[in-house]
């Protein structure tokens, strides 16, 4: 039997030309994807001015330091997470982004938080004021112990709308947007506390609605509702980010990583790591978020 | 967070990590019997090879149900996420690496009755390398080492370009002996799982990689 023969080498040769090609081609794809990436990336970063940024800030309590050194900007109608072990100093500093902590006899603090370009603890700053703009919704619960109606109504009235249909729009819009009307729209004049905890947790959400915020502070939202009722506020979190922007403080690292654009890591009065949410829940820069979020500490 | 349950999950990680270790020595063991087999055309162990090779398929199953269990019910992150990730993936190309030596044994039977060709030596060479990627990526994985993993692309290198030269050999020799065609050509299909072998232990190597930095790294 003869063999046909084989042009080996010039297959040889053709097969090299061919992944030559290949090869320009593949490096090309990776270029180009790493460039459309980068860009992706930073149009993220340009399109999110910042409408909180924190400079310097330090703050004490008598003479324990517990904030040191915070220079951190919160992106404008967004959701950012503020995760950290008990006593880090989570909640000392969220309350200092609305002036809070004021209250307190033995607190100082030293720094910049600077709302739309203004810094709120400036000298005529106005706490009522900055306060209206960044709301806040505590932990437990607190509706003022009086009817669903009156709880809404409490700070436009304050803040001096006397106005019947303009009330009672405020009223309806606060419920809506706090995923609250549907259940409660029949029985507005009813008592808060007859609420379950996650329509009373809801209901204090509408209520910092009511007066417009342009920020939402929240300080372990969920920590006192069932899942059912957690979800509910997730949800609702992620709504309202469409329009506020959202801090959220939370002990729960599953739900910062399901609710929040960017975590903050803070250590002992320290910020460890700053990062869009998905990159700090998979690849950590830093070995103590690591280790924190892993549960290896903490 | 609850103390108590994370150590539980660091245990049961701890575990899943050992019955791969476990899964990689069988494979390594199952990749080297089936060229004995083959270069000493001993068809008792091809046979006895296939039947070891059928535990990686039921071991494969067992890991990726343990690994779907870890992450739901403990929502992993991190290089806790990244380990058990890298293990769904690579627990594919140890059952693939059992695969091709399956095939391997496949020819074994096929072959064993046939007077050697010569071709059988390049493939015994080709074997060499082949068998030191896959031990030092599968060492890599076990050991937490990406700079062990990054050493590997240049030994595939070695193995693609032997596996041209069987190829171009084989087709000599097939031209100049036609009673070797099927012999040979059998060989050139066992030099192809070699090199696919060798591209499967690639893949587990960049995958460490992945799993220790975070950082993607295609190894080739």
């Amino acid at each position: 039997m003869v063999m046909e023969e084989l042009p080996v080498q010039g297959q040889k040769a053709e097969l090299k030309g061919f992944s030559a090609v290949l090869k320009e081609k593949r490096n090309l794809k990776n270029v180009e994807l790493m460039a459309e990436e980068s860009v992706r990336e930073e149009k993220k970063l340009t399109l999110q001015a910042p409408k909180i940024e924190v400079r310097d800030l330090n703050a004490w309590f008598g003479d324990n330091h517990v904030l040191q050194n915070i220079n951190l900007d919160f992106k404008a109608r967004t959701v950012t997470a503020i995760i950290g072990p008990s006593g880090c100093g989570k909640s000392t500093f969220l309350r200092c982004l609305n002036r809070m902590n004021d209250i307190y006899p033995d607190f100082r603090m030293a720094g910049e938080v600077i709302l739309d370009g203004e810094n709120i603890y400036d000298d005529g700053s106005d706490v009522v004021s900055v306060r209206k703009r960044i709301g806040m919704v505590f932990q437990k619960p607190n509706p003022f112990p009086k009817t669903i109606r009156e709880n809404i109504l409490f700070g436009p009235l304050i803040h001096g709308i006397r106005n019947k249909d303009k009330l009672d729009e405020i009223l309806e819009k606060s419920l809506k947007a706090a995923a609250l009307w549907d259940e409660v729209n029949d029985r507005l004049d009813d008592y808060a506390f007859d609420l379950s905890g996650g329509q009373q947790q809801r209901l204090c959400i509408a209520r910092a609605l009511a007066i417009e915020p342009e920020v939402i502070l929240m300080d372990e939202p969920c920590s006192a509702l069932d899942p059912t009722a957690t979800a509910k506020i997730e949800d609702l979190i992620y709504e309202l980010s469409k329009k506020y922007t959202v801090i959220i403080v939370t002990h729960n690292m599953q739900q910062a990583a399901r609710v929040s654009r960017w975590t903050a890591f803070l250590l002992t009065g320290e910020i460890i790591e700053y990062n869009a949410t998905e990159t700090l829940f998979e690849t950590p820069e830093r070995k103590e978020t690591e280790d924190y979020i892993t549960g290896r500490f903490g | 967070m609850k103390v108590t349950t994370r150590k539980a999950f660091h245990e049961e990680l701890e575990d899943l990590k050992k019955t791969v270790e476990n899964m990689t020595q069988i494979v390594l063991e199952v990749v080297r019997a089936s060229v004995r087999s083959l270069i000493n055309q001993d068809t008792e162990l091809a046979l006895k090879t296939i039947e070891k090779g059928e535990e990686v398929d039921l071991l494969e199953f067992n890991i990726e149900n343990k690994c779907m269990e870890l992450l739901a019910l403990y929502q992993p992150v991190a290089v806790d996420l990244r380990t058990i990730v890298t293990i769904v993936k690579i627990i594919v190309d140890l059952d693939r690496l059992a695969d091709f030596s399956a095939d391997v044994c496949q020819v074994t039977l096929f072959t064993h009755h046939l007077q050697k060709v010569r071709e059988i030596d390049k493939i015994g060479i080709m074997y060499g390398k082949v068998d030191t990627i896959v031990r030092l990526a599968l060492k890599a994985f076990i050991e937490n080492d990406p700079e062990l993993a990054k050493t590997l692309g240049d030994l595939d290198d070695e193995v693609d370009k032997l596996f041209v030269k069987v190829i171009e050999e084989g087709i000599e020799t097939m031209k100049n002996d036609p009673s070797s065609i099927y012999f040979t050509a059998n060989l050139i299909l066992v030099s192809k799982y070699l090199e696919r072998m060798a591209d499967h232990a690639c893949n587990i190597a960049g995958r460490t990689i992945y799993m220790v930095t975070g950082k993607r790294k295609k190894i080739h």
